[in-house]
């Protein structure tokens, strides 16, 4: 599993994270955790093949609070992209997006996603 | 004993095609794995009525698209209300199962074969569990008997006479995972083939010459095709299926083994569409294109030339569909993201309707080209037309083979099990 997650390996990924997606199934996703002063920004890397399950659209409000929990990142802190890598495919809808997914939180929990895409240099300026 | 009652619910066909009604698969495959005390009786709604007042103990609802979800929803309400427990199961219940949830007693997640026996028992107990999730762990494929094809209504398959395919399967799983598909959701993302010795006991089992091979792909593995085909030769069905490797070798095996006609998605219009069209034909193999429409990259010009396209390289059919968001493709997800789609009617979600926003025209603008790219393709020669120069090609290799059968007279006067209006 390592190995292949290895061609999406970037800047925007530390690790692999395994997380219980939909109904159980073991779903991995690529992760990186960098805090600031007042936020702290999540990037979830989806792993095409090499992820067997949930992806991190469709499980985004629960992996984000999956990830403040085993992390202890404050809810109303985080601030959750979604980056889908570029797939070196000929097709357009395989290239590389980043979405900044908004929630509400409600009793300490994200809730209601919104996906809004942000370029490249928007997240690289987040790191910064 | 147990009475079962298994529902398949109907769903809405799509205007201005050819309508037939195959028996479906998954209800078989699922028949063929129910405990002995189990007497199941199998309600195709599309062909057969039933009444909600017949004595039964449990009902079972097999959902294979997302629009036979609602109507699924339905009737699981109506026997809830009357105090019956029902159990959802089947590819369409594992695409739209939160929602399922909500008109369920139970769920069954996942493929059949060895895990029926617990959830009848738990029935039995009055132990019956809200879900049943075998989806990350399939079963070994040498568990998956015949289909229980003995449940068909047979003779609700008959169009004039003339028997429909039946559906079989080689194999589960696929190891692509394509953009607008579920299939890896659904089957994972390993290729599972079925012991050869398991297949052809099937085949052997079906009173039928005609098959439909439902596998996702043949194109998995090449040495497992033509092992596969060398399986099906002494057979001597005729079959249609999705896609099968175009080397020369297997093409020449895939003709022996009685290919029929095979899928050929046409999605440009570059040489190597056309070259693999002839290299089928060369084989004697016809080919029905499948052409879906309103992808990212596809421009209404791309559609136009696409279509112009498909009148040059000589397909026996084609089939338009237009790009639709199922739950768990990447397709749903990234127009999710974008917040693209645009209707969450799941009856709506039957590939020939427009649920989201196309990237470069109008969801009306991409309506209209689906309605063109039909009517141009069938303009000087009808489906049905079309579909009856199919059959007599196979008619004709049965005759060689001594396996044709005639229609059966006693139905050329009935459709589905309806009588033809003249």
């Amino acid at each position: 599993m390592k190995i292949k997650a290895m061609n999406f390996y970037s800047v925007y990924m530390d690790d692999i994270f395994e997380f219980e997606g939909q109904w159980g199934v073991v779903s991995h996703c690529g992760l990186k955790i960098v805090e600031k002063a007042h936020q702290v920004i999540v990037i979830t890397t989806e792993l095409y093949d090499s992820n067997p399950g949930t992806s991190v659209t469709r499980w985004a409000t629960q992996l984000a609070n999956t990830i403040c929990d085993l992390k202890k990142i404050d809810p109303g802190k985080i601030k959750f992209i979604v980056h889908i890598p570029d797939r070196k495919s000929k097709l357009e809808f395989y290239k590389e997006t980043f979405d900044l997914v908004s929630f509400n939180t409600e009793n300490g929990r994200v809730v209601n996603p919104v996906w809004n895409k942000i370029s490249k240099i928007e997240v690289d300026n987040l790191l910064r | 004993m147990i009475k079962f009652r298994l529902i398949y619910p109907m769903w809405e066909k799509l205007q201005g095609q050819t309508h037939f009604d195959l028996p479906p698969h998954a209800p078989v495959v699922f028949a063929a794995s129910l405990p002995d005390y189990v007497e199941v009786e199998f309600i195709d709604e599309n062909v057969d009525v039933f009444n909600f007042e017949d004595p039964v103990d449990f009902v079972g609802i097999s959902m294979m698209l997302s629009s036979q979800v609602k109507r699924g929803w339905e009737i699981a309400d109506e026997y809830r209300k009357r105090g019956l427990k029902v159990i959802f199961g089947g590819i369409g219940t594992m695409l739209h199962a939160e929602e399922t949830m909500l008109h369920a007693d139970s769920m069954f997640l996942g493929e059949v074969e060895g895990r029926l026996e617990k959830v009848f028992e738990d029935f039995q107990k009055n132990q019956l569990k809200s879900l049943y999730n075998f989806m990350s762990n399939p079963p070994d494929t040498a568990l998956i008997e015949p289909a229980k094809r003995d449940i068909l209504n047979r003779e609700k398959y008959y169009h004039k006479g003339v028997q429909m395919v039946d559906l079989f399967h080689a194999s589960r799983g696929c190891k692509f995972n394509c953009y607008p598909c579920a299939v890896s959701y659904l089957g994972g993302r390993k290729f599972r083939p079925r012991p050869f010795d398991k297949v052809a006991e099937e085949l052997e089992s079906i009173d039928n010459n005609r098959l439909f091979v439902v596998d996702n792909t043949l194109a998995q593995d090449a040495e497992w095709e033509k092992e596969l085909f060398k399986t099906m030769i002494p057979f001597k069905k005729h079959w249609c299926s999705h896609t099968i490797d175009d080397n020369p070798e297997i093409l020449d095996l895939a003709a022996q083994a009685g290919a029929w006609y095979v899928y050929q998605a046409v999605f440009d219009t570059s040489d190597y569409i056309r070259e693999r069209i002839k290299k089928y034909h060369d084989h004697g193999i016809g080919v029905e294109g499948t052409i879906l429409l309103g992808m990212d990259n596809q421009t209404e010009d791309d559609i136009l030339k696409l279509i112009d396209f498909l009148q040059e390289i000589d397909l026996d059919l084609a089939e338009f569909t237009v790009l639709t968001p199922f739950p768990h493709t990447k397709a749903y997800d990234d127009m999710l993201r974008d917040g693209r789609i645009i209707d969450n009617d799941w009856n709506n979600y039957n590939a020939g309707k427009v649920v989201f926003q196309p990237k470069h025209m109008t969801p009306t603008r991409l309506q209209e080209l689906y309605h063109f790219a039909w009517d141009t393709f069938y303009k000087d020669e009808s489906q049905e037309q079309k579909m009856f120069k199919l059959m007599m090609k196979v008619v004709e290799k049965e005759i060689e083979l001594g396996t044709y059968k005639k229609p059966r007279t006693d139905l050329a006067e009935k459709s589905f099990g309806k009588a033809i209006e003249r």
